[in-house]
């Protein structure tokens, strides 16, 4: 079953440097492995909004940190306990960057749309056109709908969901962005 | 991995034909609603610069939901991994339905990935689907809708969180000190 593979992968995806930290919190869980799979998701999540928004992310590891104490319902504070002790572990300087967790560097240049019926929004990169699902950063917060940047960042390694995003690529995490002019240039012939 | 493909995965399991919802009055809207209210209890105030997701499923008689959480969200730009949830769902579990909650930053309005999303699980029988508005108010909508303002327009209100609850948790805690 497709959902037993995944559970393997939550873990296997962790790079070394995080496993031991994540393997301690979720042990706090018992031994049901579908609690484990949750948890590492969860801590994964964490860790990679705290490599994303760096100090700013504090205010969220201290949000999740307050529910996972206090909450009592046993699958909230599993959530938000592994989203707090994932963020806690790399805000602390744990040696990894996201190409750690399978993202892969990438630099284009695009310009940023709205999407229909959405608050989302995405950036069309030539050549060739291609769109990539805007997601939150410090840096996408900044970027005006409409606009043309030559943008560094990362890809996701996985592709959002089809059904819900059947015209995007993939999610395109920017951490630079610099005003570009060249979104207009008509593709060579 | 693709959420309508593990709840497909899921619906194949239990062995059942799916009917479409309109078809049968036996299913335990009510209950899937009270379950509804009490997650939006819990994670309804914790919404705030993120949202969550869960699938309704009900499995040994109770009713349950696989929830999952977005990221760090800002002015509403948010995205969460349904497929998190749907592999949460354990094995021979009937699936009821689907709820997430907009963040209290975020838009009051289905956003044309909600109605995609709940579309295609909506020939799973007696699929619901709810989210909440920034307000705390929880609303159902038909999970057949194929456009946004359809599924606007079928939305019903089944009730209201407190936005302020873990504030309010804190300050009774505090007085109790």
């Amino acid at each position: 079953m497709a959902g037993l593979q995944g559970c393997v992968t939550d873990r296997e995806r962790l790079p070394h440097s995080l496993r031991a930290a994540a393997e301690t919190g979720a042990a706090r869980f018992g031994n049901d492995a579908a609690a484990h799979r949750q948890y590492f998701d969860n801590f994964r999540r964490g860790a990679i909004d705290a490599l994303i928004w760096a100090g700013e992310a504090e205010a969220s590891r201290e949000a999740s940190a307050a529910a996972c104490e206090r909450g009592a319902d046993r699958q909230l504070r599993l959530i938000e306990c592994a989203y707090a002790d994932g963020a806690d572990v790399v805000l602390k300087g744990a040696a990894v960057t996201l190409a750690d967790l399978d993202y892969r560097p990438a630099t284009g240049v695009g310009r940023i749309a709205a999407r229909t019926d959405s608050p989302l929004r995405h950036v069309v990169m030539t050549p060739p056109p291609r769109r990539w699902l805007l997601a939150a950063s410090p840096v996408a917060d900044r970027l005006e709908t409409g606009a043309c940047y030559r943008l560094t960042g990362y890809l996701a390694p996985q592709a959002p969901d089809p059904v819900r995003f059947p015209d995007v690529s993939g999610e395109f995490i920017a951490l630079e962005a610099v005003e570009a002019t060249a979104c207009d240039v008509p593709a060579g012939r | 991995m693709n959420a309508a493909y593990h709840i497909a995965t899921a619906a194949t399991l239990l062995g059942g034909l799916t009917l479409p919802a309109a078809a049968t009055d036996d299913c335990p809207r009510e209950e899937v609603a009270e379950h509804v209210r009490q997650q939006y209890d819990l994670y309804g105030p914790l919404s705030d610069g993120r949202e969550y997701f869960g699938f309704i499923y009900r499995l040994d008689g109770a009713i349950r939901s696989a929830v999952t959480r977005s990221g760090r969200c800002t002015r509403g730009n948010c995205l969460t991994d349904t497929a998190g949830a749907a592999a949460l769902i354990p094995r021979g579990a009937k699936i009821l339905g689907e709820w997430h909650s907009h963040p209290h930053d975020g838009s009051a309005a289905l956003s044309a990935e909600d109605v995609r999303g709940a579309k295609n699980n909506a020939h799973i029988r007696c699929y619901s689907a709810y989210y909440s508005k920034p307000d705390g108010e929880i609303l159902s909508w038909e999970p057949g809708s194929t456009s946004v303002p359809v599924a606007m327009a079928s939305r019903v209100s089944i009730g209201h969180f407190e936005l302020q609850a873990e504030k309010n948790l804190m300050a009774d805690t505090d007085r109790d000190r």
